[in-house]
């Protein structure tokens, strides 16, 4: 009864995915909450260990998450649309500009253990590994859902289930996005004051 | 709404997100008041978040609850950064 009533106001997927969403995102302000506490404790350790960080790996990873994110909206209307051909091309589009946020992380991480920098170097380096790691897993987690949407999209019927299922990915692949954009500054942006 | 407008409505939040994101670049080196660019930052970082959720998760056409509790998400994410940016360490 209530994911009728969600889809009657227009909400886009399964109403389910949106509690799930919700709740991820109350547990990365809680990340949020964790980090900024630890910050304020030892201002000048965090100073030190962000001037560590290339911000320069943080704006290209935003760059391709904005544009995936993008390329999802139109692989959505679409589906929507029953433009199966469209449908595969900007599933492909999303996947393949998607990953190059695994080629960056995974240099930017190789860069820092190479560096001798990990999880135990420091509290800032342990909210970092442990909050990009997190993010990194709903990315991975997003890419798979992408592939499986990918595979559906070649055969399956551009009917209901479908548009409900690939408006749901898309959510999901938008709450990866979202929460980068606020990790983004607060890791590698937040000067001394 | 036909495909083509819809095309359209999405490229111009994208393309918003675009320049915040390199505005945010130039921000963190060009700016000799740390304090001040950084707290902007933020604030961009926010904007970005709501255009996120209402152009491309598209909460606007959603209940009006759903859209208020990520409202409010983004305005305690904001303030929880923030204040911690800008009041004094213990």
């Amino acid at each position: 009864m209530q994911a009728q009533g969600l889809k009657r106001a227009g909400l886009p997927g399964d109403p389910g995915l949106w509690v799930f969403i919700l709740a991820d995102m109350t547990a990365f302000a809680l990340f949020f909450l964790l980090f900024t506490l630890g910050r304020m404790g030892d201002p000048a350790l965090f100073e030190q260990s962000r001037l560590a960080l290339d911000p320069a790996f943080g704006i290209a990873n935003t760059l391709i998450l904005l544009t995936s994110s993008w390329m999802m909206v139109q692989a959505v209307e679409a589906v929507r649309t029953g433009s199966r051909r469209r449908a595969l091309l900007f599933l492909v589009l999303t996947i393949g500009i998607g990953l190059g946020f695994a080629v960056t992380k995974i240099v930017e991480y190789a860069g820092k253990i190479q560096a001798g920098i990990t999880m135990l170097t420091n509290d800032f380096f342990m909210y970092y590994f442990a909050f990009t790691g997190i993010h990194f897993l709903h990315f991975v987690i997003g890419i798979g859902a992408l592939l499986v949407t990918l595979a559906k999209a070649r055969s399956a019927p551009m009917d209901d289930g479908m548009r409900r299922w690939t408006e749901s990915v898309g959510c999901y692949w938008h709450m990866v996005d979202l929460l980068w954009i606020m990790l983004f500054p607060m890791l590698y942006l937040q000067r001394l004051s | 709404m036909s495909a083509a407008v819809r095309h359209l409505a999405a490229t111009g939040p994208w393309a918003l997100l675009v320049i915040a994101t390199l505005a945010s670049g130039w921000l963190t080196h060009d700016l000799t008041d740390g304090r001040w660019s950084t707290a902007l930052v933020i604030l961009i970082a926010s904007f970005k978040i709501r255009l996120v959720v209402v152009h491309f998760m598209e909460v606007t056409w959603g209940p009006r609850a759903w859209r208020l509790a990520l409202e409010i998400w983004v305005l305690l994410a904001t303030a929880i950064i923030l204040a911690g940016y800008l009041l004094p360490s213990p």
